[in-house]
């Protein structure tokens, strides 16, 4: 999360980036006009436009040295959580997208009902796991607990795969216990 | 300002270096805030670059001729758009316009990108500060624009080479370097995946607007230049496989067959290694065109001269361009496996893989027949031309088959087609093709122009493609939100941007296929003409009347006045004309006179003239479709622009078309087929067949029939006019070159004397020692190699593919096990397709 003195900080920073601009050039072309006696025309142009840009020089080099003269962590910028959560919204409009485009071509009789469902089932496997992420938010404990929670449900649901010698539940696919090292019973 | 100038270019060199430094670091030791300091010097280099063009450009305004460069390519005459614009005219100022672009959109892409994929981009900074650190090294140490002279200043400048003023050359060069610098923005995002193993999608989804823009101005300026050739140049054609024009068509080829994979990576998560193979090759392409251009490793109307230390630099650049990327790549192969297969050789998927693969051989084959005289060099000794007729032999089938392609791309299905569908799917555009063939046919279209017949043919099944997907897409879509077809066309294209904008660029492609078929009809004559006399050609009449002369600051101006009539009709006034500007008197350009109609261009160009008895010597040329070409690019750009729509400007248009749909109903279920996997290797061996047959006829097309008159046209059209203009002897532009005159009458006298093809051709070669004389090597020697190995390209790539589709048909389908739902997830469920109803309102 940004603080409220780095969100100042920034806003700080914004606004003088096109006042600079405009500073330089008025620069520019005040020394155009009465140093180098130019009238209006390309050359001065070219001046003011050569005003802009380096202040904007001076802005970039500032901000090459600026972060290395704060303390590393201050210049840490954190989880920025809006920008993730818009990222993940992103990445599910695509997936909602694709489900729509997919039922598009079926629709067209371009792929098979089997394939059809296939990917669809793919995708809306994707949403949702997208769908749980976004409701979790920044709360990465609960979404991986949820996680967790529905893995373990599916092994459950699955009959689980206790170890024949201690007990311990084990993943579906395990070979070994991994508890005692017993090979586990094969599953059908 | 000289010294101003190479002070910003040492500091944006060093700031350049601090910046790639700084973000690998603080990547390595996670240092956010040497990655930070990593970014703004990215940003720090645009502005700095920006102030050096500034000060380039204001010394050309000034007429600083201090400067060599602003003394070489402008002078105080020119109008001030010309002054600017020749800061990419030469070559030191082109590499500094390259290195300027380059911060410009370096600094866009880090910006756009800054908040996110945060393990990448330190990497991608890296890479793009590493590539413009090559370029200033350049410009500081070999190639500085802002040299001066050490002693005695000129006075006056030398100006912009004359036939480089003109609108289109102005505009040439910034798209086709916009194209190509454009193309270090994926490559960056790709480096950055590969270095930081990254190698999710993300890289693709940052890249793939980046990828289309460079694509699509990389398509802009080959046609700007073909526009610039076909109205500058005056030998009636526009594009003549010139190296400069190839090394800029090369990276489009690749980047074409990237954009079409990237889908399937998208779509199915495969071809990972495949996709980063070809955004590297890409760039290392736009690289090798950038070096063509400026090295003189090749010989071309408009190439920069020669510079061994220039081609070292390069060689030594893209030699670390091949060992940093593909080490990295085959580094990173264990993680790059693809998650899914191909399921099928008949699925979309597979027609893209071919499509990517005759759009590689096509990018190897021009790179290869534009590097062959330089190659052929070393080994023999002797210079070489690789003209049109080894071009043409492999590019003419190569179009069409991708013509084809793109009209089966969008029928087949993704997965895997089945023959019910294809049925449906091909009806249609099947028909529209036959009924198109027949028709010529039946309207007497002589079948020895079959490349132009079965273009015709295929614009029009691809044209039925597309109609079809865009009637079809419609009518479903009307069916599901219940709104008029208008608004459901609207909607659908809204919603599916790419899809349609794809489509729409597809369009585009196939008016340009238009334009070039009619060149197959392209009719032209010369003629020398008095005052008031006439001269017809086909349906149409030239009446010369008189010879104008007039003068501005610049130049002088000779204008040939014609009337032209069409079947007895006055169509306008032509004024074909030459240009001799006082800087350069002995280069005069050729003002082409161009009435335009959909049909044909009637296209005039002045000759010798005569002022004392006003005689004009004029070349006619009718070019049939040409116009297509231009306006096919035009729908090329408004696909793209459909394409690249953003989401914002969106939002109120789409909320004004559809509601919410229902969901998915009436189509009919279809079992899946079991896999033909041989049935299907036929038919792509079937397809390579064609192009090798193709390349075959297209080559006894060229060389027809003996007897006198054939063997003259052969000759004249494997002689190449010593003039300077690179043309065969027929097509010379420079009508008042006084070389293809004389070596026509020398072709004549010859055959006059009854000597054969080959005596000639031998005594024309003893005269100019050497088979630069001729448009194509002789098929003899170690010269056979350019005719021979792209048959060995062409046989590995379909063993390459037998092999592929042999294993795929072995395999046994895999079902790929769907994770199971618990039951707490039906409210989720629920959402999802509340979620999907509201994204199409």
């Amino acid at each position: 999360m940004t603080t409220p003195g780095q969100t100042a900080a920034r806003s700080r920073k914004k606004i003088p980036g096109l006042a600079y601009g405009a500073a330089g050039a008025i620069a520019a072309v005040a020394y155009g006009v009465t140093g180098a006696k130019l009238h209006f025309g390309p050359p001065l142009v070219m001046m003011g436009l050569g005003g802009v840009a380096l202040a904007m020089c001076g802005l970039g080099l500032w901000r090459i040295l600026d972060p290395l003269l704060r303390p590393d962590a201050a210049s840490a910028e954190g989880p920025r959580a809006p920008s993730r959560l818009k990222d993940l919204d992103r990445e599910k409009q695509l997936v909602l997208k694709a489900i729509r485009e997919i039922e598009l071509d079926y629709q067209m009789r371009k792929v098979a009902e089997a394939d059809y469902k296939e990917m669809t089932h793919r995708y809306r496997a994707r949403a949702m796991r997208l769908l749980r992420e976004i409701d979790a938010g920044d709360d990465y404990r609960a979404l991986i607990e949820q996680e967790l929670k529905t893995r373990l449900a599916a092994i459950e649901a699955a009959g689980g795969h206790g170890c024949a010698t201690c007990g311990t539940p084990n993943d579906t696919d395990a070979e070994f216990c991994k508890k005692c090292g017993a090979k586990l019973e094969a599953r059908a | 300002m000289a010294a101003f100038g190479t002070f910003t270019l040492l500091i944006a060199l060093i700031v350049a270096t601090y910046g790639g430094v700084a973000s690998v670091v603080g990547a390595r030791r996670r240092s956010l805030r040497l990655i930070e300091s990593g970014r703004a010097a990215a940003y720090a280099l645009a502005a700095i670059l920006s102030l050096t063009s500034v000060a380039i450009v204001y010394a050309f305004v000034t007429h600083d001729y201090s400067i060599k460069y602003v003394q070489r390519y402008s002078d105080a005459s020119s109008p001030l758009f010309y002054k600017i614009t020749a800061y990419w005219g030469g070559l030191d100022g082109s590499i500094l316009w390259w290195v300027f672009l380059l911060s410009v959109f370096s600094a866009i892409a880090i910006y756009s990108n800054r908040h996110r994929h945060k393990e990448i981009m330190p990497y991608v900074v890296a890479t793009l500060m590493g590539i413009a650190d090559f370029f200033l090294f350049i410009i500081v140490f070999h190639k500085n624009p802002f040299d001066t002279f050490l002693t005695q200043v000129p006075t006056t400048g030398e100006g912009l080479n004359p036939i480089l003023q003109n609108a289109y050359m102005v505009t040439h060069p910034p798209s086709l370097y916009t194209g190509l610098v454009g193309m270090s923005i994926p490559y960056a995002f790709a480096m950055g995946a590969l270095i930081s193993g990254h190698l999710d999608d993300a890289w693709i989804a940052a890249v793939r607007k980046w990828t289309l823009l460079a694509w699509f101005f990389l398509a802009q300026g080959l046609t700007l230049g073909m526009l610039w050739a076909y109205e500058e140049l005056g030998w009636g054609g526009f594009w003549a496989w010139d190296p400069v024009e190839n090394a800029g068509f090369i990276p489009w080829l690749t980047g074409t067959a990237f954009l079409h994979s990237v889908m399937i990576q998208e779509r199915r998560g495969m071809l990972k290694i495949w996709n980063f193979t070809l955004v590297i090759l890409t760039f290392l392409l736009t690289i090798v065109a950038t070096f063509l251009t400026r090295s003189g490793v090749v010989e071309s109307v408009h190439a920069f001269g020669k510079d061994p230390k220039l081609a070292m630099m390069f060689g030594i650049f893209m030699a670390t361009i091949v060992v940093v990327s593909f080490g990295f790549m085959i580094a990173r192969l264990p993680e790059l496996r693809s998650r899914a297969r191909l399921d099928s050789w008949l699925s979309r998927e597979a027609a893209f893989l071919v499509n990517n693969w005759i759009l590689l051989f096509a990018a190897f084959f021009v790179l290869f027949a534009t590097l062959f005289p330089t190659l052929s060099e070393a080994v023999t000794g002797q210079r070489i031309r690789v003209g049109e007729p080894v071009f043409n032999r492999w590019m003419v089938p190569i179009g069409i088959v991708l013509l084809f392609l793109t009209g089966v791309g969008p029928l087949i299905a993704w997965r895997k087609a089945t023959p019910s569908h294809l049925r449906y799917q091909f009806t249609w555009p099947v028909t529209a093709a036959v009924t198109t063939l027949v028709t010529l046919i039946a309207l007497g279209y002589s079948l020895q122009h079959w490349a132009a017949i079965s273009c015709f043919s295929l614009c029009a099944f691809v044209t039925g493609t597309i109609v079809q997907e865009f009637a079809r897409g419609a009518s479903v879509r009307k069916r599901n939100t219940g709104s008029d077809v208008v608004t459901a066309l609207l909607g659908m294209v809204l919603r599916g941007r790419r899809r349609y904008g794809g489509y729409v660029v597809h369009m585009g492609i196939v008016f340009m296929f238009l334009g070039w078929a009619g060149q197959s009809y392209k009719s032209e004559a010369e003629t020398n003409m008095v005052p008031g006399a006439e001269f017809s050609i086909g349906k149409y009449v030239i009446k010369y009347s008189r010879l104008t002369h007039e003068e501005d600051r610049q130049k002088e101006m000779v204008t040939g006045e014609l009337m032209l009539f069409k079947e007895g009709k006055e169509l306008g006034r032509l004024r074909p004309a030459k240009w001799f500007f006082q800087k350069k008197p002995g280069e005069p350009t050729t003002e082409v006179a161009i009435h335009r109609s959909p049909v044909e261009d009637f296209y005039v160009t002045l000759g010798n003239y005569d002022f004392t008895e006003g005689t004009a010597a004029l070349k006619v040329v009718i070019n049939p479709l040409v116009d297509w070409i231009w306006f096919g690019f035009m729908m090329l750009a408004i696909g793209t622009g459909i394409t690249l729509l953003p989401e914002a400007v969106l939002v109120p248009l789409a909320a004004r078309a559809g509601v919410a749909p229902v969901g998915p109903t009436g189509a009919a279920g279809h079992a899946r087929s079991a896999d033909s996997g041989l049935a299907t290797l036929l038919v792509f061996v079937g397809a390579a067949a064609v192009l090798l047959g193709g390349a075959r006829t297209a080559y006894a097309a060229e060389s027809p029939g003996r007897g006198h008159e054939a063997d003259r046209q052969f000759l004249m059209s494997n002689i190449v006019c010593m003039c300077g203009c690179l043309r065969p002897l027929n097509d010379c532009g420079m009508i008042n070159c006084g070389k293809h005159e004389a070596e026509t009458a020398k072709v004549d006298e010859l055959l006059g004397q009854g000597k054969s093809r080959d005596e000639i051709v031998a005594s024309f070669i003893a005269e100019y020692g050497g088979q630069h004389i001729l448009t194509a090597p002789l098929d003899k020697g170690f010269n056979r190699l350019v005719w021979a190995l792209p048959y060995g390209f062409g046989i590995a790539g379909v063993g390459a593919l037998a092999v592929g589709a042999w294993r795929f048909a072995k395999r046994a389908p895999v079902s790929e096990v769907a994770p199971t739902v618990a039951k707490a997830e039906t409210e989720l469920e629920d959402r999802l397709d509340d979620e999907l109803d509201r994204i199409d309102s």
